[in-house]
Order: C-alpha cells, then structure tokens, then sequence
C-alpha cells in the first residue's frame, strides 16, 4: 500500500505537482526502497525518451495558410447566413402567395360546381316524395295532414282543368303501376271515399 | 482593423466575436492555433488529420461563440472543444484500424526482449523510441489525452482538470495509471537501461 502511494507521487514529481513535505517523505522512501528506486529510475528513463519525441516539423507558412483558410471557412458561414435569411423572408412571401392562389382556385372550383348543380337540377317527384316520407315518418297527425293535402290537391286539379276524365280512374291499374309507391296510402283512401 | 493596433485581452475579442466581429475571432484563432494545433498533432501523429481537426475546432467554436458563457477561459473551452472532436476522431480511427487489423489477421504486439538483437545498444535505443510511441498511442484514450496535455503540452494537472471537468486528483491518477501502463509495456527495454 506504502508503494503504490509512494509511486504515485513519483509521478505527482514528474508532472511538478508533489509537495515540499511529500518531497521530503519520497526521498526518505526512496533511499531505503529498492523497488521504488527502481520504478524511480524506470519512470526517469520513460521521461527521457517522450522528451525525444518529436512531433512533425510545421514551416511558419503553414500557419499563414492555416490562418487565412479559417478565415474564408468563417467568411462563407455569413454570406450564407445572409443569403438564407434572404431566402428564409422570400420562402415566406412564396408560402403566402401560394395559399392565396390555392384558396383563390378552390372558392373558384366550389362556385363553379354550385352554379352547374343549380342549371343541372332535374325536378323529381318520386325523391320530393321521398323526401316528404322521410319527413312525416312515423308520424301519423303529419301522415294524416299530408293526405288531406294531398287529397285535396287531386280534386282541385280535376275541378280547373274540366278534365273529362272517368271517375273509375281509380280502377284503371295502368293509372296505379305509373303512380308511385308513397301515393299508394292517400290513393286508396280517394278511391275509399269515393265508393263511398 | 490595423494590422499594428494593439489587440485587446481574450475575454475583449471573446465580446466582440459574439457580436459578429470575425476579425476578433481570426485574431482569438491566431493566439490558440498553435497550441490547438500541437496538442491534436501530439494525438494523432498525423499533420494532415492534425491540421482538420484544428480547422474543425475552431469551426465549431465560432459556430457555438453564442453559448460559451465564458464561465472557463476561452482557452479552455476551445481546448474541450479540441479534445472532443479528436476523442471521437481516435474513437473512429481505432475502430477503422481494428476493421483492418481483423481483415488482415496480423496481430499488432510489442516484440518480446527475445526479439531483440543483444548488444545493438542504438537499434535497442531507436526500438524503444519507436516501442514508446507504440505504448502512448495504445493508451485508453482519456489517459492519452492527459499525459499528452501534461507531458507534451507542459499543463498542469489543474489546467487539464479543468479541460476535462474532474478534479484534479482524478487528473493526478490518470497521469500515474498512464505511467504504469506504459511502464508495462516497455518493461522489456526499460531493463536493458
């Protein structure tokens, strides 16, 4: 344990950072310890032989050079900096102008769209009558107004258009297979009352 | 700026490099290149990975000037910066080496004292030279980096503690646990003397 400590301030030595006390302790150590001498010695020898190395010669021109590439490496940073915030404030504008065009084009698109479903309406009874069906659904009050409605329509139109035709309509079954599904209820109740 | 006006302290150029005076910060680079630049050459032992690494260094720094809270010195800081990248550089190098070495199936030992022709004391001297740079360069890296900060670049243990963020007694140990191991390693040569 006494060697270790001690060959770790052998090496505290080398580096100048042991001591005056330390000093003192080492070489009463040392004189009596062998083989901290020896480690001494062979930390001594390693010492000598980094001091020898040498590392490779630099002429006073590399530093010129080295100095102004740093200085063009630091200088190009800048002018791109400046030139990306350019783009940055241009990417913007491009980015607004985009998105109005593209909102432009697409109110352009809806209007369009609107104008041709208006010009392309087609009436249909049976999807009106539809429609109304869905309405009333299961509600027979709404069902039972619709009827009378419905009923009192027919006859109003027979009655202006002086129609000459048959009250046994009702019986004629090419006027029943043309007539849809949903007006099947109030019909039958005409033809109800009037067999009535 | 005039080429013979009197530059001010580190801590004055570090303030107008922050603001974007790359004149201040060619001139902070002036002072350290030198140092930076050895210290990393002593590292890698090659002038050309020397010379980028240093350029990378003092990128890095101008890059980053804007969170160096000048808590440690400029030279400290570029130091870390210095060592970092050539710590990952070494890291990427041994692993590249042990690729090659593995491919070529040639293990890379130091020759046993056997080897060595007796009584050839300068072949033994130029050996050792050779078996010593051998030895450093094995080193676990942060034990390189100390001993060629402190033996090479003549730091105390407190400047390197600093580098490093440890204490200095950690410094202390790595310095004398390098010492062993390359103690180890020549312990064939080392007899001889």
């Amino acid at each position: 344990m006494r060697h270790k400590k001690i060959q770790k301030w052998l090496s505290d030595q080398c580096d100048g950072e042991l001591s005056g006390r330390r000093k003192r302790i080492l070489e009463v150590h040392l004189e009596r310890c062998a083989l901290c001498r020896s480690y001494a010695e062979n930390l001594e020898r390693i010492a000598k032989e980094t001091s020898k190395i040498k590392l490779p010669e630099v002429s006073p021109s590399y530093w010129q050079d080295f100095s102004s590439r740093l200085k063009a490496r630091i200088s190009i940073p800048e002018e791109r900096g400046r030139a990306e915030g350019l783009f940055l404030r241009w990417r913007w504008a491009l980015a607004a102008a985009a998105s109005i065009f593209v909102l432009a084009f697409g109110l352009f698109l809806y209007l369009a769209q609107k104008k041709i479903v208006q010009e392309t309406y087609d009436f249909s009874f049976e999807d009106s009558f539809s429609q109304i069906r869905e309405e009333i659904g299961n509600d027979s009050e709404l069902e039972d107004v619709f009827n009378s409605i419905l009923f009192a329509s027919i006859w109003e139109n027979l009655e202006t258009d002086r129609m000459n035709i048959d009250l046994d309509f009702y019986g004629n079954n090419f006027f029943w297979e043309n007539f849809s599904e949903e007006i099947s209820a109030p019909g039958a109740v005409i033809e109800k009352e009037t067999k009535l | 700026m005039e080429g013979n006006m009197e530059w001010p302290g580190d801590d004055r150029l570090v303030e107008k490099a922050k603001r974007g005076d790359a004149e201040a910060f060619t001139e902070l680079a002036r002072r350290f290149e030198q140092k930076i630049h050895h210290a990393i050459l002593a590292l890698t032992r090659n002038l050309q990975d020397a010379d980028d690494l240093a350029q990378e260094t003092f990128m890095q720094a101008y890059k980053s000037l804007k969170d160096f809270k000048q808590q440690a010195s400029f030279f400290t800081w570029l130091y870390r910066i210095a060592i970092n990248l050539t710590l990952n550089f070494l890291k990427r190098k041994k692993k590249e080496k042990m690729k090659e070495t593995l491919n070529e199936d040639l293990p890379h030992e130091l020759n046993s004292r056997a080897s060595i022709p007796s009584g050839q004391q300068d072949s033994l001297q130029k050996e050792l030279s050779e078996k010593l740079k051998e030895a450093i360069d094995s080193l676990p890296a942060l034990y390189r980096i100390s001993f060629v900060l402190v033996v090479f670049q003549g730091m105390s243990h407190g400047e390197v503690a600093r580098i490093f963020r440890c204490s200095e007694n950690t410094v202390s140990w790595r310095m004398h646990k390098a010492r062993k191991m390359l103690q180890a390693k020549l312990k064939p040569y080392l007899r001889e003397g």
